[in-house]
């Protein structure tokens, strides 16, 4: 979107929540209950996608919550907004603990073993469960194919770009570009975050 | 593991694809590269766009339990801005504005997730030297500006200027030791009844080093102590050294 400057150009429009982010860097408690309307559905959701484990997932999203607590106060607005800065923290926490998990109870290589069947089904499944966002869910849909599978087992799945290397049968680096195409494609399919 | 095109990889950092030796590998990268953090920042709000897709009702009993918790849990203290000294340095050679980057990517490796904005927030710093010079020439010249002079047993010596008129302080010191990566000095005001509060961290960067510190208040003296890295929100180790601070 050629309207949008990037980050640190000091020009990016502030939002709700990045004002609320401020209050909440300044201490403000009621600040920090309004932000928490706002994004404990959003961390709690993908915290579920990525775990598939509901009760782990509320402890992530009650941990993620409280880092945004106490880390406001080095939150930058000019820098990046306030969702971008909150879903970051909570999708990397989400992972870890996944990976974590798969680690602990030796589960990765049998991940990788289903990985190659598993993989195209869950990617239409898991596109057409997203309902709360409808823009979020066409905007994926008009990616080929080809860039909408590494995304969404990446972000979705918390599958490292080896697992998905391994899962489509495709080199490395054609992952890695995949996945900064379908980010970069669907940035100017959306825009930046509320 | 880098490929031909580094860029490719904020694609899969801003997805949490990458492991961790590769998220650290990427991030040195990053902190000499403005470009690739201004890339990786913009896909980032890509991925933020896909958590937001996936949204759910958050469990019932889960906010109060997290307002609770944040009532009694006390937040970090923001960042310093980096050293005026340096500030004024970096204009003229890039290398050291890389070699601060680097410094705040590492932080921000350790926290996780955050290396874009901590990328961000160093452009940032520059762009406020100028004002932050302003206060320095301001304290510097105020009539009642007290010096209190330290020479410190783990290394080189501090001062404190402070100007109660000004409500104004500032803290320079003279050959630091530097810490391990994991570690920072992290300087605190002590106010009457020992309530503490941080007056920002300090990392071990140049010979002779200059911090605006935030409005000392009623603060009687200034503490240093050794914190993990990320800074604590009470001192977790006895001070290293206090200086009183003159009052009005």
């Amino acid at each position: 979107m050629a309207k949008r400057q990037a980050p640190g150009a000091g020009h990016i429009r502030t939002s709700e929540t990045d004002r609320l982010l401020v209050s909440v860097a300044a201490g403000s408690q009621d600040a920090f209950a309004r932000l928490y309307d706002a994004a404990a559905g959003p961390i709690y959701g993908i915290a579920c996608r990525v775990l598939q484990d509901p009760a782990r997932a509320e402890e992530v999203t009650q941990e993620v919550m409280l880092e945004v607590w106490q880390s406001a106060p080095r939150y930058r607005p000019e820098s990046g907004h306030a969702m971008t800065w909150m879903m970051t923290i909570a999708h990397h926490r989400a992972v870890d603990s996944v990976r974590t998990l798969r680690r602990s109870a030796e589960r990765e290589r049998a991940v990788s073993q289903h990985e190659s069947t598993l993989a195209f089904d869950d990617v239409v499944e898991t596109v057409e469960a997203l309902g709360e966002r409808e823009q979020v869910r066409s905007c994926l849909k008009e990616l080929t194919a080809e860039l909408r599978q590494p995304v969404v087992l990446a972000y979705y799945q918390g599958l490292t770009h080896t697992e998905i290397a391994a899962a489509l049968s495709l080199p490395l680096g054609t992952v890695k570009s995949r996945l900064r195409r379908a980010l970069t494609r669907l940035r100017h399919c959306l825009g930046a975050p509320p | 593991m880098i490929t031909a095109d580094p860029h490719d990889l904020a694609g899969a950092y801003a997805a949490d694809a990458l492991t961790g030796e590769e998220r650290e590998t990427f991030l040195r990268h990053v902190a000499d590269c403005p470009d690739c953090a201004t890339e990786t920042a913009l896909q980032q709000e890509a991925a933020a766009w896909l958590a937001l897709a996936a949204a759910r009702t958050s469990p019932p009993g889960l906010r109060e339990r997290v307002l609770a918790e944040a009532a009694r849990t006390p937040q970090l203290p923001p960042t310093l801005p980096a050293q005026a000294g340096e500030r004024r340095r970096r204009r003229s050679t890039p290398r050291l504005v890389h070699l601060a980057l680097a410094a705040s990517l590492a932080a921000a490796a350790a926290l996780g997730g955050l290396a874009a904005w901590q990328h961000q927030e160093a452009r940032q710093t520059r762009q406020e030297a100028a004002s932050q010079a302003a206060d320095f020439a301001r304290l510097l010249a105020a009539p009642d500006t007290a010096f209190v002079k330290k020479d410190l047993s783990y290394g080189g010596s501090g001062t404190v200027a402070v100007s109660r008129r000004l409500n104004q302080a500032a803290y320079f010191c003279r050959g630091l030791t530097p810490l391990p990566a994991d570690k920072i000095y992290q300087l605190w005001y002590v106010a009457p009844g020992n309530k503490v509060r941080s007056a920002g961290l300090l990392r071990a960067e140049s010979t002779l080093q200059a911090v605006s510190l935030p409005p000392p208040d009623t603060a009687a003296a200034l503490a240093v102590t050794v914190e993990p890295s990320t800074g604590s929100a009470k001192p977790t180790t006895d001070p290293l050294t206090t200086w009183l601070l003159p009052t009005a």
